[in-house]
């Protein structure tokens, strides 16, 4: 079931990206940013994130597009994993003065933990799996010259990540099947704090 | 300055999403095997028949006992295969003795003595193909069972099975690192069991016969019955060995005990008072012990349940019996069982095959290997007077050994494929 939902949204952002070729009234729109992901407004156990956006700006009031990123998450004050998230992205702002834009947005997506390493050592095996990602945030977005801006936002981000640690028991039933698996399914919600660089 | 101020409005908003904080939601699903017993009533095991059946293929091997031209092959838990031996190289299957419970046997005079849990029973071997239950001693055997029988409200309960059992439980937590607060766990724990069953595993209790009494041992006491009148067997007392008790071995007026931690020697000569002569002690492990006149051959194997992580045969001088001594040391591969026959020394070494071993010269036993037959997975051995029998994985297989250092195989009865 996860990895049908995946398939659509992979399709999804094909999709977006396809639309560019016919988007003759739309403009190319991208946005860098780099941030903290945390508990709260103090930074302990903070994770970082890195992030592009690439989208199709519609009447220069909404953006679609897509984003990748690379999130680092320490959790339970553990380990230090990470999550390559890729998402569909729906944006839209509106001019608080001409220098100044409000945006809001929110990114839906698969975050994948490939990048965590399956641990085997003695008779324990570590693996982890990914998991959907919602993101709705807001921010600003400075003007820095005629295309580029400077931006700041906030936001909330819902991970899902699974740890799977099983273990095997010398003597114990089917030696050759691990005997015991702890399966712990974390919701990982965090506080994000961005800025970036776009045109 | 008008960009600035349209930043610090947007921030005005920040002291609210500070009141708001992450956390991370856990859920764990706990998922172990584990083996769960399967009880019975030992009243309702009493009430059953305990019949001879048309003989069936062996489907496990346990304890083999060989009486005149008969062979016993104990089927753990299950009963006993009787089979007419006249001819090693034929062995007829006649019967199969459904004892449920039985790991243990030794025959006496045309009696049979199995085991049953707890109970003791005699059987007349008049007509062997037709055991006939004499005599059924309840409970003497509790010991043997100390975890595994239990009171059942007003009645004893024995187990009789263990099934693969996969527990799941769940708990769930929130966590935060600034709470201070302790974590709150909700857990709910269910159970299904799987189709797969696991038998109860091997004993470490042993029978043998000496001197109009029946000795017996479990993992902690030497059980002493008085078989002068064969089919009235009476239980004398146990006599407590120690945690670990493995194997009896009668040589002349003397039992060698092995257990995990060593050798006790007791003699015998008044067979309702044995007297400990000695305890030989070595590090942990499966022992199996043989021996002659001047020696003990002792084989030391490693495994989960013996704890040792060398494998190898001990030589023990036995000559003063109250203080016997570690002569040699052999590196072995995996011994279990092991068959004295004049100077030759027959060793099962488990997977890794058989082998067997000139020991006229006690220091030189390792470059006296006379045959290793990787193929033959063997666990125990009898040399009999017609042939040698090695019980293996594979079911009981006898072999021609006149000519000792070169055995050949006369006849196999394999396992059936279960």
């Amino acid at each position: 079931m996860r990895y049908s939902l995946m398939k659509f949204f992979l399709l999804c952002c094909g999709l977006i990206f396809s639309g560019f070729s016919y988007g003759q009234r739309s403009s190319y729109t991208s946005q860098y940013q780099v941030g903290i992901l945390s508990y709260g407004p103090f930074f302990k156990d903070a994770g970082f994130t890195l992030e592009s956006f690439h989208g199709v700006e519609f009447n220069n009031r909404f953006a679609l597009g897509s984003t990748l990123g690379l999130d680092s998450y320490r959790i339970e004050g553990d380990e230090r994993y990470w999550i390559l998230p890729i998402s569909a992205r729906l944006v839209t702002d509106a001019s608080l003065n001409p220098k100044t834009r409000l945006y809001l947005g929110v990114d839906g997506g698969y975050g994948f933990a490939g990048l965590n390493k399956e641990k085997v050592e003695n008779q324990r095996k570590v693996s982890y799996e990914g998991g959907f990602m919602l993101q709705p945030f807001a921010g600003l977005k400075f003007k820095a010259n005629k295309k580029h801006f400077w931006s700041v936002s906030l936001g909330y981000k819902r991970q899902h990540f699974t740890v799977t640690e099983e273990m095997r028991w010398p003597g114990g039933i089917g030696n050759d099947e691990y005997g015991s698996k702890y399966t712990t399914a974390y919701t990982l919600q965090r506080l994000v704090v961005k800025a970036g660089w776009g045109f | 300055m008008k960009p600035f101020f349209q930043f610090c409005r947007f921030f005005v908003l920040l002291p609210v999403v500070l009141l708001v904080h992450g956390c991370d939601q856990k859920e764990v699903l706990y998922e172990y095997k584990v083996k769960v017993p399967v009880l019975e009533k030992m009243a309702s095991i009493r009430q059953m028949d305990v019949s001879v059946v048309s003989p069936k293929p062996l489907a496990t091997s346990g304890k083999i006992y060989l009486y005149k031209d008969y062979l016993f092959i104990n089927e753990p838990n299950e009963g006993i295969h009787i089979l007419d031996n006249k001819n090693p190289s034929n062995p007829i299957s006649m019967s199969f003795l459904e004892i449920p419970g039985n790991v243990d046997l030794a025959v006496n005079s045309g009696i049979l003595y199995a085991d049953s849990y707890v109970d003791l029973l005699t059987f007349d071997l008049n007509n062997p193909t037709q055991p006939n239950l004499l005599e059924r001693l309840e409970d003497v055997f509790e010991s043997q069972y100390v975890y595994q029988y239990l009171s059942g409200g007003n009645e004893k309960m024995v187990v009789v099975d263990y099934k693969d059992t996969v527990i799941n439980s769940t708990s769930s937590n929130v966590y935060f690192p600034f709470s201070t607060s302790d974590k709150i766990y909700y857990s709910n724990v269910s159970e299904s069991i799987g189709n797969q069953n696991y038998g109860v595993g091997g004993s470490m209790a042993r029978f043998t016969l000496a001197n109009e009494h029946l000795y017996t041992v479990n993992n902690t006491s030497l059980h002493l019955f008085d078989v002068g009148n064969p089919r009235k067997p009476i239980f004398v007392k146990d006599i407590p060995l120690g945690w670990g008790i493995e194997t009896i071995f009668p040589y002349k007026d003397n039992l060698f005990i092995g257990s995990t931690t060593g050798m006790h020697i007791y003699n015998i000569s008044q067979p309702g008072e044995p007297s400990r002569l000695s305890v030989y002690t070595h590090f942990t492990a499966c022992d199996p012990v043989v021996v002659n006149d001047d020696y003990a051959f002792v084989t030391l194997r490693s495994g989960n349940i013996c704890g040792l992580t060398n494998d190898v045969l001990e030589v023990i001088d036995i000559k003063d019996l109250t203080e016997p001594k570690l002569l040699k040391t052999f590196t072995m591969q995996n011994p279990h069982g092991l068959g004295l026959s004049g100077d030759v020394l027959y060793i099962c070494e488990g997977d890794y095959g058989f082998k067997s071993f000139n020991v006229s010269d006690i220091s030189t036993i390792d470059k006296n290997l006379l045959e290793h037959l990787k193929d033959m997975k063997s666990t125990d051995v009898i040399p009999g007077p017609k042939s040698l029998i090695v019980v293996g994985k594979d079911g009981v297989c006898q072999y021609d050994y006149s000519n000792k250092g070169k055995i050949s195989l006369l006849s196999c009865i394999s396992k059936a494929v279960m």
